[in-house]
């Protein structure tokens, strides 16, 4: 009984099954891939599932009571973190990506598109 | 509690017992890639859908996932809902379309849809970046690869099976 649906050649329905695969694989692929330009050179903070957006090009110092965040010369880091292990402050400057403290419910993410300050110092 | 065919309950307890081996196996194995799962044990789903039938599927895949969560210690934790959602979204895509696809393109619409259930359930309830997405493109790509070569196993497989005419089982005597 299942031995036909083996020795079936292959139709055009699984054709396309095939290319649904691929084309939906690809645009996950790309989707993923894409850069969000709305946060270019931007922090975003998020506090207890509030949600602000600052400026990475202006140095400032935020306090939000639990810690205090430091953005200065496009780098940011974390201080008078009140959590017991303090990996947010441990974690130091950080140029591009995220900082995340589980206990209180605060995340800083980074977006710095800037490539020429991925390197602190070029000697020639 | 009606009759049951208790020659048809001892092969299906056999299966499902493969089914646990194999993705235990599976853990086992691919435990270095965290991504990364062959899905041996649908190798199991597809003869049980060939052999048994569709009701016999969903029991194999839910006595399979409860199972498997029970031995790794991770019953009710998100990894054990992921591959709760996965496995229902491939046994309603073999469900659905066994009758219009053959054994190689079920095998492979049913990784793909494995993949992509969890996909949705993971972007959506469990971690919201788009980053992952990228992740589960480049594993609906190499899902291609590992449902063809299930397919390939389940055929060795059904074709060892068809020699015993224990398999000659109808539907309806089915009543537990």
């Amino acid at each position: 009984m299942w031995r036909e649906y083996l020795h079936k050649n292959i139709k055009i329905r699984e054709i396309i099954l095939i290319i649904i695969i691929i084309a939906v694989s690809l645009f996950y692929i790309y989707y993923g891939l894409k850069n969000d330009d709305k946060y270019d050179n931007k922090v975003v903070l998020y506090n207890k599932g509030d949600k602000k957006v600052y400026s990475l090009d202006k140095n400032q110092v935020i306090d939000i009571g639990t810690h205090k965040i430091i953005i200065k010369n496009s780098r940011v880091r974390i201080r008078d973190a009140v959590c017991p292990l303090k990996i947010c402050e441990k974690q130091g400057w950080v140029k591009d990506g995220v900082i995340v403290c589980v206990p209180e419910k605060v995340a800083v993410e980074i977006y710095n598109t800037d490539k020429k300050k991925e390197f602190d110092v070029i000697v020639k | 509690m009606g009759k049951v065919n208790l020659k048809k309950l001892l092969y299906i307890s056999l299966l499902v017992a493969g089914a646990v081996l194999l993705n235990s196996m599976d853990y086992l194995i691919t435990s270095p890639f965290p991504f990364v799962k062959i899905g041996f044990s649908h190798i199991v789903s597809l003869v049980v859908l060939y052999l048994f039938g569709r009701k016999e599927l969903i029991f194999v895949l839910l006595f399979k996932v409860f199972l498997v969560g029970l031995i790794w210690g991770k019953l009710f934790t998100p990894v054990f809902f992921i591959s709760l959602t996965g496995n229902l979204a491939a046994g309603m895509f073999l469900i659905v379309a066994y009758r219009y696809f053959s054994l190689i393109f079920l095998s492979i619409g049913g990784s793909f849809f494995n993949n992509f259930g969890q996909s949705l359930l993971v972007y959506f309830l469990l971690i919201p970046q788009k980053k992952i997405l990228t992740i589960f493109g480049i594993m609906f790509l190499i899902g291609i690869v590992s449902g063809f070569f299930v397919a390939l196993a389940a055929k060795l497989l059904l074709n060892k099976l068809e020699k015993y005419k224990y398999f000659d089982f109808r539907m309806d005597d089915y009543d537990i």
